[in-house]
């Protein structure tokens, strides 16, 4: 198998950061251990074998992962939680893998912890370790906000950790720019152990990836546009399948005022909603809050009504896993004793709690028939939904979930849409139907093993 | 001599090379004059572009990706000549890519006349003269041309030559290609009016003040009946009711009756087909409250003088009756319209903008009208097109607005809702709306 | 050849730091950086003080230079540096000049984006573009590229 695919899907470079020494080594990608797991959650647990001793965080995306494949978004973090032994693949997505993959790197092992705060900066060529001191104890949209001025010249996509990460919260989120993410395993607070509190990617590069791409895209998308009824409603379908209130419901439908996609991906699930005359201070307000993870906002619906879009916002802005949040509030409270439990959770102020982040009692928010270890083993945040299958088999779950992680795209949309099976997508690597054949095999491989 | 030796002879010769004496790209190169072809206006206006809709955009970076990727080349996003822009802090995405404006800023200010606006309207960087100094990126109000963070080349979006990628495949159809609305029907409807109300009020008006009378219905000009009132000191209900309905069309559709009635008004837009050359007035000539004086005066010098003083020298009254089939003929009425028509050389309805007292009565009225136009931000193309700046006669469209990218205001005092912003813009972004009804996001009211 | 008189302290250092780094020591002052500056056709002031080759001249005898307003003219295109046949980099050398006087607060030509304060563009330059663009001075001038975007999201979505 000559796997020259690998030259066009891949940069076939893997970092090594050491913070401790504040040393990187470039070292190639081999390429047998590239076909033999394909890339992704697989490829990253093989590479966490390799570094075994100095437990790492290993970040990395899939060959699809900045392709034309419909949600090519994705970047995974491998790591060892605190709570677990056993490995955590996290999917990061909006613009993660993308970031990573065009600036230069397919893979990068964070190692060592430093002894002040640092922000990494990824662009192609370059690693560098600058200090955070001053982005400490701040809330995420100031850390965004202040990056933004520190680093002018360039767009970066960000990957930080806001205050509840700095006050040694376990329950502490990592945010993709000032959203949040689907991190529920506890990487936003291995970062703080080691005092890393930014990961930033300047991207600037490219590959050519598959000459037939675009044009498989679009028969994709014809394909999936006339099987759906609606073209939008993405994220109230998410939500309403896995539990929204139904009294909550009108009032999400109505806040979501724009609809906000992953990178490259045609059936966003993701939207803004305006949270206008329930602002946090008593206000009228109308900030816009990202809804990006629907377990989050699902947990905090089921205990806080229709306040939780305000304390979504409240847990995005402290860097605070809303589901973790959730199991606290009350009902009963009030919103100003509602973002004083949240900051309390955050480790800010008197009223610190700590909470060691049960994956069973959130999973307990959302329905869905997908067993808690796999809930847990792919970053605790994907929504147990799967489209189109009558029987129950939550076996399928974690095969489809794993499945977009090796091959790096966003396990939601396959979650979401049947079609895009793991055939359609290695069209988009190979057209050849041999290559095609291993490769299928070496996935189905790799899934199990996963 | 080519433009290098040039330079370097005067170099050589001494230290300081003197002002004016060096050839600029200009004098080697010349700028490409504006097209006055009345045909080639017509299909400039049915170009297509790629318009977008920000409520659509989803910010998902497919149009970056495969404009990167154009002709074969690996997908490298920063380098597209689209950029999305995505705020996390108000919710919105945006595209910024050249609008090909109808007169391009990024063509006045490159140093070495390296862009130009082919005959197919599109606007295009020539590689072989751009050294990628960035000053079209920093003349353009958007930013449009885009510099490659990697490599510094600034590129900017060509429309692919007439059928751009990202259009094909924006999932949410936020960026589509077309000339806009074509048919322009308000104009249609408009000059006709004009010109039977021209006949009819020249034809069948009669009274001392301008006043139709139908039975026991009588309209008047609101300005002649307030005269009327302050000249003999005495209130006649009868006569002051009939004020009331132009006043009323005011307060409800605006200076109507400026834009569709007045018959002078109609004789100015025609004097404006044919005036060629233009004139600029005197800036002390031009003061838009001047008219709210003239109508002080007229109305204080009818008290004083126990006529209607304005009446007489009015240009609309003259018109109706020193030319109209009932002339009452005095030598010196005849001279009051060419004499006030005049001041159109200056600016477009010079004469509705700065002077007409019965346009400041009805502007006065028109302050507290029903109903607005606005200028949505969704789908104007501001500085790209202006179109409204140059067509509106009473010049209300602020043009440096536009520039820099804010959706203006328009003031409903002095529109006189002749609608041909409306008729002009292709893609529909201008709007009557009521007064309280909220704009459209992003607009400023 | 280095004129540099001997001298230890800290801006002769750095200034020699960057003339070194840029290879501004390699140039043969054949001119043809000259030929492609575009500040010729932008300032009808332009000089050959102010061209690529004189003004590396004047680099290289005097740290003083950072004190200059010419250095502030250079849009930073590059095209020196493409034509030099002595491989001199004479964007970086500006680049490194510019960062020097700013470190040392002596840059009162270099507006700053009134949005976000990095420096965008000098004052001949938004001179030349305002003279340009029929001597109407607008706002957006005064922002840098991105907060330019912003600023029209910001209007218009």
């Amino acid at each position: 198998m000559i796997m020259e695919f690998l030259d066009r899907f891949f940069n076939l470079k893997i970092a090594v950061v050491d913070l401790a020494a504040r040393e990187t080594e470039i070292l190639p990608l081999p390429r047998d251990v590239a076909a033999e797991n394909l890339g992704g959650a697989s490829l990253n647990r093989a590479l966490f074998k390799q570094y075994r001793e100095d437990d790492p965080l290993v970040l990395g995306v899939g060959p699809l992962t900045g392709s034309f494949a419909p949600g090519s978004c994705l970047m995974i973090a491998t790591f060892r939680p605190f709570s677990d032994d056993g490995l955590c693949h996290t999917p990061l997505m909006l613009r993660a893998g993308p970031g990573l993959k065009f600036s230069g790197l397919d893979f990068l092992v964070i190692k060592g912890a430093a002894t002040a705060p640092q922000k990494l900066v990824i662009a192609i060529n370059t690693i560098q370790f600058l200090p955070a001191e001053d982005l400490i104890n701040r809330s995420v949209p100031e850390v965004s906000e202040m990056i933004k001025l520190q680093h002018p010249a360039r767009r970066y996509f960000t990957i930080l950790t806001g205050p509840a990460a700095d006050t040694g919260s376990p329950n502490a989120m990592v945010s993709l720019g000032t959203g949040g993410s689907l991190d529920k395993g506890g990487m936003a607070a291995w970062m703080a152990a080691r005092k890393l509190k930014a990961i930033m990617f300047a991207g600037g590069g490219g590959l050519p990836f598959g000459a037939n791409n675009l044009s498989l895209r679009g028969k994709m998308l014809d394909t999936l546009n006339a099987g759906r009824k609606t073209k939008g409603g993405g994220c109230l379908s998410v939500l309403g399948s896995i539990g929204l209130p139904e009294a909550v419901k009108s009032y999400i439908a109505n806040s979501i005022k724009s609809v906000f996609a992953c990178y490259n991906c045609p059936f966003p699930c993701m939207g803004y909603g305006v949270t206008s005359g329930l602002n946090r201070s008593g206000g009228k307000g109308s900030e816009p809050v990202m809804v990006m993870d629907h377990s989050g906002l699902t947990a905090l619906a089921k205990t806080c009504g229709r306040q939780c879009l305000v304390l979504l916002g409240e847990c995005q802005r402290l860097g605070l896993d809303p589901a973790a949040a959730a199991l606290k509030f009350d009902p009963e409270m009030k919103i100003e004793e509602l973002v004083q439990t949240a900051r309390g959770l955050a480790g800010i102020g008197k009223d610190r709690q700590i909470l060691s982040p049960g994956v069973d009692e959130t999973s307990a928010f959302i329905r869905g028939d997908v067993p808690a270890e796999d809930f847990l083993k792919f970053g605790g945040g994907l929504p147990p939904i799967l489209s189109g299958r009558k029987e129950k088999n939550p076996g399928l779950w974690t095969d489809r979930v794993a499945m977009t992680m090796i091959l790096g795209v966003c396990p939601i949309i396959a979650l979401r849409f049947p079609e895009i099976s793991s055939k359609v997508l290695l069209e988009f690597i190979s057209d050849d139907r041999a290559e095609r054949e291993f490769l299928k095999q070496r996935l189905s491989a790799s899934v199990q093993s996963l | 001599m080519d433009l290098n030796t040039e330079r370097q002879k005067h170099h050589t010769q001494n230290g300081e090379a003197e002002k004016g004496i060096f050839l600029v790209a200009d004098d080697m190169f010349p700028r490409p004059k504006p097209d006055r072809n009345f045909l080639n206006q017509i299909r400039e206006r049915r170009r297509p572009l790629i318009v977008f809709d920000p409520v659509k955009c989803t910010g998902c970076g497919t149009c970056e990706m495969v404009c990167s990727s154009r002709n074969g080349s690996p997908v490298v996003p920063s380098s597209a000549s689209i950029r999305v822009i995505r705020e996390e802090r108000y919710g919105k995405n945006f595209a910024i890519y050249c609008q090909q404006c109808r007169e391009p800023f990024c063509i006045q200010v490159c140093p070495l006349n390296a862009i130009e606006k082919g005959k197919d309207g599109i606007v295009r960087i020539d590689d072989m003269r751009c050294v990628d100094c960035g000053l079209c990126a920093m003349a353009c109000p958007e930013a449009a041309p885009l510099v490659d963070p990697i490599s510094g080349k600034v590129h900017k979006c060509d429309l692919c030559d007439g059928e751009p990628l990202c259009v094909a495949h924006c999932s949410e159809q936020a960026l589509v290609f077309t000339g806009g609305k074509r048919f322009r029907w308000i104009r249609l409807l408009r000059w006709p009016i004009q010109l039977a109300a021209f006949l009819l009020l020249v034809v069948i008006l009669m009274g001392s003040f301008c006043s139709f009378v139908a039975g026991t219905f009588q309209v008047s000009c609101p300005l002649g009946v307030l005269q009327n009132i302050a000249s003999t000191r005495m209130l006649i209900l009868v006569s002051a009711i009939a004020a009331i309905p132009l006043m009323l069309l005011t307060v409800l559709g605006g200076r109507f009756f400026c834009g569709w009635l007045c018959p002078f008004g109609f004789f100015l837009d025609l004097m404006d087909k044919v005036i060629v050359k233009r004139l600029r007035l005197p800036g002390f000539l031009r003061t838009r409250s001047a008219k709210y004086g003239v109508l002080a005066a007229s109305i204080g010098g009818s008290y004083a003088l126990g006529y209607q003083a304005f009446c007489t020298v009015c240009p609309i009254g003259t018109l109706c009756r020193a030319y109209g089939v009932q002339s009452v003929f005095k030598g010196y009425e005849l001279a009051i319209l060419p004499a006030v028509a005049s001041l159109e050389i200056g600016d477009r309805r010079s004469w509705c903008r700065y002077y007409c007292p019965v346009g400041a009565l009805l502007a006065l009225a028109a302050r507290i009208g029903l109903i607005k136009i606005v200028i949505g931000a969704r789908k104007c193309k501001k500085f790209s097109c202006m179109r409204c700046a140059d067509i509106c006669p009473m010049g209300i469209v602020d043009r440096r607005e536009l520039i820099e990218g804010i959706s203006p205001r328009l003031a409903m005092e002095e529109c006189i809702f002749c609608m041909r912003c409306i008729d002009q813009c292709p893609y529909g972004a201008v709007k009557i709306r009521f007064r309280w009804q909220k704009a459209m996001p992003g607009e400023q009211v | 050849m280095t004129l540099y008189p001997e001298s230890s302290d800290d801006l002769t250092t750095e200034v020699f730091g960057v003339l070194r780094d840029s290879g501004a020591f390699c140039c043969v002052e054949c001119g043809k950086c000259v030929a492609v500056c575009p500040m010729a056709d932008m300032y009808p002031y332009f000089s050959h003080d102010m061209s690529p080759r004189g003004f590396l001249k004047a680099a290289r005898v005097s740290p003083k230079i950072i004190e200059d307003g010419r250095l502030w003219c250079c849009t930073e295109c590059n095209a020196c540096t493409e034509t030099c046949p002595e491989g001199v980099s004479c964007r970086e050398m500006v680049k490194g000049l510019k960062k020097i006087a700013l470190d040392r607060e002596k840059a009162d030509k270099m507006k700053r984006c009134s949005s976000c304060g990095i420096v965008c563009a000098s004052t001949q330059i938004i001179d030349f573009l305002t003279d340009k663009l029929k001597q109407q001075h607008f706002h957006y001038l005064e922002l840098c590229p991105s907060c330019r975007m912003a600023a029209y999201l910001r209007r218009n979505a």
